[in-house]
């Protein structure tokens, strides 16, 4: 036996030959328990509260849904729904994102059709778990596009599988576009790359239907069509680029946009809205460039020259031209969300609504470090890999990386459309790291296997920093438990406390008042309410509302707002124009509950000043602040909000040591006191008083006939008089807000 | 004297049926019955008759939750009733009808009570003044013609206060009787004299009050050249609810060209009919009878936030009212709206919601004559593509 023979035998040998023997299956075990975790993680939410809808938007999908499994696609396609934005109505077929319904609609469909009698509500639950588990398969092959490794791609696997950013937006319950999407991004992404890698049109067909999905599901595919041409013309201007990406970048935009326009919502915005500019030019760049190569073959020196400098003036020109005519004639403009992208101020400066969510809010570091956590430390080194040694779909990841941060720096909810590509950046980076030290650990165990290279990492230093980066890793990994079991897992329709033995309490008051109102009010009573709780009335009491959280119409909105901040008086004109029988307000002053609507108001206040001017903000600040106690201004304490919120709140005593009426999330000791609604009466308090409901009373049967003539003002009144009514002259000749209804279509 | 009377009144009142409707008296002197026994005679014809001294303790507007009573006639003095007015007030607002008789010197109750209807009282002790319309040079005893509403062909005699009208604009006063042109009474001119003033609730409740008693005394309802008996008839029958009432049913709306009632949603620029029945009472024939409304001023509105239509309805037959027209190109849920304020009449009030959706997917047309250039291309390019192929794979 000759001693390399015998090192052949000897143990460290005999694991390393059998590990690489192994190792496919390794790499294929790795990624199913991969995949299964990520379906884990976000179940916590069902243990720790039970399988429902979580949130809002997620309610109008669970309705959507319901509607398709009951009537049919075609059906949902043409659905009129008069329960949603009343009287305005909204037209769902048309102004919706059927991917995510069509999705659980045919898994539904087919486990029924294999007699697996499984309830649509639990498929819509469990839907965006089990999409997760597709979205590490889909980065664990985007990836390997990227760098050819499989060690990478199961790093990015796992950092995709548990990101708390996308787990946000995907535990069980949370059953929202995103759920669905981010899976049809990175596989949108992954047969791009494959494209890319391969020059194939049959991957590029499949790219053109990731798309497609992508676009069925999400309004965020603006960002696929944007990053690609973005994508096609660096390389373009780098000189990278080959036929493979021409084969890539024309098949995936011809049939990508025809694709596109089938989705009812979409439909020619593809072509004329300027979120797809960037396509347009791009296509037409790249073809012209080709076509002008090929012309090269056949004419002398000179004339291209001659030719160049005339296409190049006649397309500058051309497309100038094209821009101002199709801007001037409104053809193509830009939507409110995109130019918020743009400029980030440009939402805080124009459309208060969009401002107002605080999902669209810029992003602090702290959300950045939760949602991301370590990612955002390794994924430079990934970033400096790709740049270290580009191929074209290493600038890709780069690309999509970069413009992801910008993105997600400007709106909160779209460290969603980064954190795949961080993850995958941190993989790669991580897995980089890890190569180079596991090398020098090989190279010094098996000496002869490895060639030692000049400038290896003493072995030493590699032991410790994998030890470092597994240390990382792990802390990682019990963050990102942490926020898929405790930060996320919470449904926001249900709350919880914990009292000071650390039992937990269930405050259930949202389902409560909804239940309420399913079972006590007339079908077909409207009610009004902020509208951030829209979705979740027509979803939950199947009660008609008058704005939602698909916030398509501004001027309804600002109506609303108006009337939540008018003087009950005016209120209720307002009220009885818009037929709504009972008012909906969410309260949080006796349990501490900051989300509720007197902190949103100003909101209201901002949104309905922005078409009826005569609601002026700084009516509502007394003392230079937005405040509730006694220095309130008259205006504030007159406001419908400030009187449905603490009616008879002045009778309760809400914490040790502290008069009736205090305010805990104001901390302050309200205004007013002891008043009486005329217009509306309270119809129902949920136990901690977070929903609170007011029915509109009829209008008087004599208002506005009563009044004080000076003859009988002229009699000494008795003491014990009381007065008829409260109106007098004053309160009667007192001018009206001018109420001016548009409908805005 | 009286208290026989008050017996003979209790005899007869004990003989009509438990069913009748009752009437209840307040008044603190019982000696309106001699002064206006032609007004009783008229009011216990239909009605069961109950008198009660204002002052006393022995009545019940409301027992156990339950009005007593269906009808209210107050006799106005210098002094205060028992009752709180909230409780007359609510005794209104819970359809009943009230008729107060006024008088100059009435107290401050009263006149309370009088604002709350949105009429008001002369001042104190004045009383209406006309040198041309009077009866024998009396100028105090002034006569009017101008009756509204109420259907009375003689002149109206008239003898003390005068009432006005709440300054502010509003459907529900009316003056039933008004002041003839050359009346007058202390600083107030004759345009809004009102001798008979009224006011209809929301409910429909009716509410009539006269600026003096002796509008309806014998003196003047016996009096056969004066309407005043007329004008006693009619402020029963239209204050006790017997005349003027309208009743809206039966609404129905369909597609035009469809017999299915009231379906689930229109679509947009649909043809759509409207029609409803609408029946006045006939105290005479006691049945409801085809009411007639004189000038087309029954009108449909069709609303959604702001009315898309307003349009008459066309008196179809019997008592039908009816309209079609095209359901505009809007979608929404949209409201059939009648409105039907005339003074006088019960206010009709009649809302209906229905869906207009926009077109269904399959409900465009098809092929388009103006796309046909698109078409052209599309099918050319097709084509071409064809032609292409086999050209290049034959050429190789």
């Amino acid at each position: 036996m000759s001693s390399e023979e015998e090192t052949q035998q000897s143990l460290p040998y005999k694991v390393h030959k059998s590990t690489l023997k192994w190792a496919p299956v390794f790499n294929m075990t790795i990624l199913l328990s991969i995949a299964i975790i990520s379906c884990l993680i976000r179940v916590f939410s069902v243990i720790r509260y039970e399988s429902i809808i979580h949130e809002f938007d997620p309610w109008f999908n669970y309705r959507t849904t319901q509607y398709l499994v009951k009537e049919g696609p075609y059906a949902l396609w043409n659905w009129y729904d008069s329960e949603s934005w009343y009287p305005l109505g909204r037209s769902v077929g048309g102004t919706v994102y059927p991917g995510l319904m069509m999705t659980s609609g045919m898994i539904y469909w087919v486990l029924h059709k294999l007699s697996i009698p499984i309830d649509i509500r639990n498929v819509c639950v469990f839907l965006a778990p089990i999409f997760s588990a597709f979205t590490s398969l889909a980065a664990y092959g985007m990836t390997k596009e990227i760098t050819k490794r499989s060690e990478a791609g199961l790093l990015s696997a796992l950092f995709v599988a548990i990101v708390p950013s996308y787990m946000s937006r995907s535990v069980a319950g949370s059953y929202d576009n995103e759920g669905v999407s981010i899976f049809a991004l990175v596989f949108t992404f992954y047969t791009f790359l494959k494209t890319v890698n391969t020059g194939s049109i049959l991957w590029g067909v499949y790219t053109a239907l990731a798309f497609f999905y992508m676009v069925a599901s999400w309004g965020g595919y603006a960002f696929i069509i944007n990053i690609i041409p973005i994508f096609v013309l660096f390389l373009l201007i780098t000189g990278r680029s080959n036929s493979r990406i021409q084969v890539a970048y024309n098949v995936f935009y011809i049939l990508g946009t025809l694709l596109a326009m089938q989705i009812p919502f979409v439909g020619f915005q593809a072509l004329h809205s300027s979120e797809h500019m960037a396509s347009h030019a791009v296509f037409i760049l790249i073809n012209f460039l080709n076509f002008f190569s090929w012309i090269r073959n056949f004419v002398s020196k000179k004339a291209i020259i001659t030719l160049t400098k005339f296409l190049i003036v006649f397309l500058v020109f051309s497309i100038l031209v094209g821009v101002v005519i199709l801007t001037l004639a409104g053809k193509t403009q830009w939507s409110g969300r995109s130019l918020t992208l743009l400029d980030p101020t440009y939402a805080k400066k124009y459309i208060p609504i969009i401002a107002s969510v605080s999902e669209h809010q810029a992003t602090t570091w702290s959300s950045f470090f939760f949602d991301l956590h370590y990612l955002i430390l390794f994924s430079p080194v990934g970033l400096y890999y790709c740049y270290n040694k580009p191929t074209e779909t290493k600038i890709f990841g780069a690309l999509y990386t970069v413009l992801g941060v910008y993105f997600a720096s400007v709106m909160v909810r779209l460290l969603l459309v980064l954190a795949p590509a961080v993850s995958i950046m941190a993989g790669i980076g991580i897995s980089w790291a890890f190569r180079k030290f596991a090398k020098s650990v090989r190279s010094f165990i098996l000496p002869k296997i490895e060639k030692p290279k000049k400038y290896r990492i003493p072995p030493e230093i590699s032991i410790i920093g994998l030890v470092i980066l597994g240390y990382y890793c792990s802390i990682y990994v019990l963050h990102a438990n942490f926020a898929g079991s405790e930060a996320y897992a919470s449904p926001s329709i249900i709350l919880s406390s914990r009292d000071r033995q650390g039992n937990r309490n269930i405050i259930d008051d949202y389902r409560e008042a909804y239940y309420w109102l399913r079972m006590n009010t007339r079908p077909d009573d409207k009610i009004m309410s902020w509208w951030d709780y829209g979705y979740q009335i027509t979803g939950m009491s199947n009660r008609t509302v008058l704005v939602d959280n698909n916030t398509w119409n501004n001027t309804h909105i600002a109506t609303v707002g108006m009337a939540m901040a008018s003087s009950e008086e005016d209120a209720f004109e307002i009220c009885e124009k818009l037929d709504v029988d009972y008012v909906l307000v969410i309260f949080g002053g006796i349990l501490n509950y900051s989300g509720d609507d007197i902190n949103k108001f100003l909101w209201m206040v901002r949104i309905g000043g922005g078409v009826y001017p005569h609601i002026k903000e700084e009516d509502y600040y007394g003392k230079g602040t937005y405040r509730v106690d006694q220095y309130a201004t008259e205006t504030m304490t007159n406001s419908l909000m400030y009187r449905l919120s603490y009616y008879r709140f002045d009778e309760v005593q809400t914490a040790y040591g502290q008069p009736k009426g205090y305010d805990t999330v104001r901390q302050a000791v309200i205004g007013v006191k002891g008043y009486k609604l005329r217009h509306f009466e309270e119809a129902f308090t949920s136990e901690n008083w977070i929903v609170r409901i007011f029915k509109r009373k009829q209008r008087e049967n004599r208002d506005g006939v009563a009044f004080t003539s000076k003859s009988t003002s002229q009699f000494t009144i008795p003491k014990e008089f009381s007065p008829v009514t409260k109106f007098s002259k004053k309160a009667n000749t007192k001018q009206r807000s001018t109420l001016n209804f548009q409908n805005n279509e | 004297m009286i208290k026989f009377l008050i017996l003979i009144l209790g005899v007869v009142l004990a003989g009509t049926p438990y069913n009748q409707k009752k009437v209840l008296v307040l008044s603190d002197n019982p000696a309106v019955y001699v002064s206006h026994s032609q007004f009783f005679n008229l009011l216990s014809k239909s009605y069961r008759v109950d008198y009660k001294n204002i002052q006393s303790n022995t009545f019940n507007l409301q027992l156990f939750g339950e009005w007593q009573y269906d009808h209210l006639v107050l006799f106005s003095t210098t002094n205060d009733l028992k009752v709180s007015t909230q409780e007359l007030l609510d005794f209104y607002d819970s359809g009943r009808n009230i008729l107060l008789l006024g008088s100059t010197d009435q107290s401050k109750y009263f006149r309370k009570f009088l604002n709350s209807f949105g009429l008001d009282m002369h001042d104190y002790g004045s009383s209406v003044v006309d040198y041309f319309n009077n009866i024998k040079g009396n100028q105090n005893i002034v006569t009017t013609n101008n009756v509204n509403i109420l259907k009375v062909d003689k002149p109206v005699a008239h003898q003390g206060a005068g009432l006005t009208m709440t300054p502010y604009e509003t459907f529900q006063v009316y003056g039933l009787v008004r002041g003839s042109e050359t009346a007058f009474s202390g600083p107030n001119l004759s345009h809004n004299i009102i001798y008979v003033g009224a006011t209809q609730g929301r409910n429909n409740a009716r509410f009539v009050a006269t600026g003096s008693w002796e509008i309806l005394s014998d003196e003047f309802v016996n009096d056969s050249n004066l309407g005043n008996f007329e004008l006693a008839q009619e402020i029963i029958r239209w204050g006790f609810g017997q005349s003027k009432i309208l009743k809206a049913e039966n609404l129905i709306h369909r597609r035009l060209d469809s017999d299915d009632i009231k379906p689930y949603n229109y679509r947009l620029r649909e043809d759509c009919y409207f029609s409803i029945d609408i029946y006045e009472w006939d105290y005479q024939k006691d049945q409801w009878v085809p009411y007639n409304s004189t000038d087309n001023d029954v009108i449909l509105e069709f609303v959604m936030l702001d009315p898309y239509y307003r349009l008459p309805l066309k008196k179809g037959e019997g008592s039908k009212y009816e309209l079609s027209f095209k359901i505009p190109d809007v979608y929404g849920v949209f409201q059939f709206k009648i409105n039907y304020l005339k003074p006088g009449y019960t206010f009709l009030k009649i809302a209906e919601k229905i869906t207009v959706r926009p077109f269904r997917h399959d409900e465009y047309g098809r092929y388009l004559v103006q796309a046909f250039p698109y078409y052209f291309s599309s099918f050319g390019t097709m084509a071409g593509f064809v032609v292409f192929l086999i050209a290049f794979l034959l050429n190789k």
